[in-house]
């Protein structure tokens, strides 16, 4: 895969307030790249600066590898789905769509063409009479991401355009999103709020925190390598426990913690005394129906059904600490009372070993 | 309630209808005389050279007001609306000064400038005066208009490759467009009865409401009847195009 797109050490700044701190990164071409971030965090700044309707305080944009932060916005080769679609209230959805082409002196007829086409790839072609008033939100959706195809970007950038629609909706537009970047072939810069749609969208993914990048990666580097404990609680849960090496082995070490002592099936650089913090998911930790070398003891504070899961909070013997456990139901065979003491043993092998942080 | 509204109301307005009553019968004594409907005020009218010049020199002001006003209430508006300069309320309190201060002072001030900088009074001076009157109003309304245009519409459109031009032409335009109409409309029927700005900044032509006035001072004449009962039918229907344009347009806003 070829690089289309770099942004290099890219820092913005609204007078005294910092939006964006020194970040970097690199679109390949056909790609599904989502920029992941709580709202404020500056992710549609981002796109704002590669669409050309922002200029970076500091770095540099690059386009297949020239510098482009001085283009304007018309002669950059990517086009923009709007949060709130942004149609032309004075044209029908056939005008809508064309304008990028009429704007570009087109012929009239190879518009025409090229609008049906399009039309056709968006699921409207019944529709290139109506007015965007007469549609509806999934509908202008469409008629956006339409607008942006004719016009043959390099890149779409995406603005958080799933973010008014509800919650039915909202599913149906990110499976049409998802096949139709496969259909076209460009790269997407897709802005989202909504961790779960990431996932479900993204070859890659951007976690934007603290006006950086936490880490840059694939769905499953995200969630199952997370780089900091910020990481690891961003996806889904994750039990973070404080431990200390007491021992080490060829391809493990032995710590203890807060729940007794652990075998870590993890070769690291550490030595005897260090501190460090593990983080595993729910779903790793399984319940035994018998204590074995490498359990721990834990009471059970409350159960949580969730249908086909069900999560645990569970409590440490000797201290205050807390562990929660997810499990599919139909396995967990007794019911659980809150205060009986069950044994559970942690797959630590997926754990994850954050090396010099703190707990945060 | 009904009754004392209707009282109110007739006591507020019948003389506005007597207006027009009288343009079409004679009284005698205070008495109407039935018998003596005629059109002939109306026709005589035609004749009446100088009310129906003041009526042109009227109309000429007020259509060369609305052109003024609307490209500079839009290029204001415009400004005021994208410019994140702090000295823009500065601009839109100069804008609102001559429509709220008493009109006689904003026609001596101009008259004074003009005097200094020797510009001869003449109909042209008068379509400045209503300008600097009814910009306030232009500007306000073209502004409402742009304020509620979401800020992603002009940015979509160059996005899509436009130029600032083209940007303004097929998408701005369009989509203010009934707002310049109703500002236009507006402008002209302020312009058509403003008599004071007027009376300080005309030559030796005259408009038609002053034409009025000084037909007035030596006394009533049929012909005064007929071409208020005229304006007032003109104004009405000004009136209500710009009701049913704002109707229209708010009917095609809600989705």
């Amino acid at each position: 895969m070829s690089e289309i797109l770099e942004l290099k050490n890219i820092s913005k700044s609204y007078g005294e307030t910092k939006v964006l701190d020194n970040i970097s990164f690199k679109i390949n071409n056909n790609e599904f790249f989502t920029i992941l971030g709580s709202s404020g965090s500056g992710k549609s700044t981002i796109i704002r600066m590669i669409g050309g309707f922002v200029k970076p305080t500091s770095g540099q944009i690059f386009y297949e590898n020239n510098i482009i932060n001085e283009q304007p916005i018309f002669k950059r080769p990517f086009n923009t789905v709007f949060q709130d679609y942004a149609l032309f209230p004075n044209m029908n959805v056939s005008n809508n769509v064309g304008f990028g082409l009429k704007i570009k002196n087109v012929n009239i007829l190879k518009i025409k063409e090229k609008v049906q086409e399009v039309l056709q790839i968006v699921g409207l072609e019944n529709f290139s009479d109506r007015m965007p008033q007469e549609l509806s939100g999934g509908q202008q959706q469409r008629v956006a991401l339409a607008r942006a195809i004719i016009c043959e970007p390099k890149v779409i950038l995406l603005d958080e355009p799933l973010g008014a629609l509800d919650a039915e909706l909202r599913k149906q537009m990110q499976l049409f999103l998802k096949e139709i970047q496969k259909k076209i072939k460009i790269s997407f810069i897709f802005i989202t709020h909504d961790q779960e749609e990431a996932i479900f969208l993204s070859d890659r993914i951007a976690v934007l925190n603290n006006h950086k990048f936490e880490q840059i990666g694939s769905p499953k580097d995200l969630y199952y390598s997370p780089k900091t404990t910020y990481m690891a609680k961003f996806f889904g849960e994750c039990n973070l426990i404080a431990c200390k090496v007491v021992d080490k082995k060829m391809d493990s070490i032995v710590v203890e913690s807060e729940f007794g002592q652990l075998l870590i099936n993890h070769s690291i650089d550490k030595s005897i005394g260090d501190s460090l913090t593990f983080g595993i998911r729910p779903e790793e930790i399984k319940i035994l129906d018998q204590s074995s070398s490498n359990s721990i003891e834990v009471i059970i504070k409350d159960v949580e059904f969730r249908g086909s899961t069900s999560n645990l909070n569970v409590k440490s013997q000797h201290s205050e600490k807390y562990l929660k456990i997810q499990n599919i139901s139909s396995n967990i065979s007794q019911p659980f009372q809150q205060g009986d003491v069950i044994n559970v043993e942690l797959n630590t092998g997926v754990g994850t070993i954050f090396k010099d942080e703190t707990i945060s | 309630m009904a009754i004392l509204t209707g009282l109110i109301v007739a006591a507020l307005y019948t003389p506005i209808f007597l207006t027009i009553f009288y343009s079409f019968y004679k009284t005698r004594k205070g008495k109407v005389d039935w018998t003596s409907f005629s059109y002939e005020p109306y026709t005589k009218l035609i004749f009446e050279k100088q009310i129906l010049e003041s009526l042109m020199n009227s109309i000429y002001v007020g259509v060369v007001t609305v052109i003024c006003s609307v490209v500079i209430g839009f290029y204001f508006a415009n400004y005021y609306h994208t410019s994140k300069s702090k000295m823009k309320e500065f601009l839109q309190f100069i804008i609102f000064l001559p429509f709220l201060l008493p009109p006689i002072i904003t026609g001596l001030s101009l008259l004074i400038f003009f005097r200094e900088i020797n510009l001869p009074r003449s109909l042209n001076t008068v379509v400045i005066g209503h300008t600097i009157f009814v910009l306030a109003i232009v500007f306000k309304i073209i502004l409402n208009k742009l304020e509620t245009l979401k800020p992603s519409l002009m940015e979509s459109a160059y996005d899509l490759g436009a130029s600032k031009f083209q940007a303004f032409w097929y998408v701005l335009l369009p989509n203010i467009k009934l707002s310049l109409i109703i500002a236009g409309l507006l402008a002209f029927t302020i312009s058509l009865d403003e008599t004071l700005i007027t009376l300080f900044l005309i030559g030796n032509d005259t408009t038609w409401p002053i034409k009025l006035w000084a037909k007035m001072r030596v006394g009533f004449s049929k012909q005064v009847n007929a071409s208020v009962t005229l304006i007032l039918i003109l104004t009405s229907f000004l009136v209500l195009l710009i009701a049913s344009i704002i109707s229209r347009s708010e009917k095609k806003i809600t989705y």
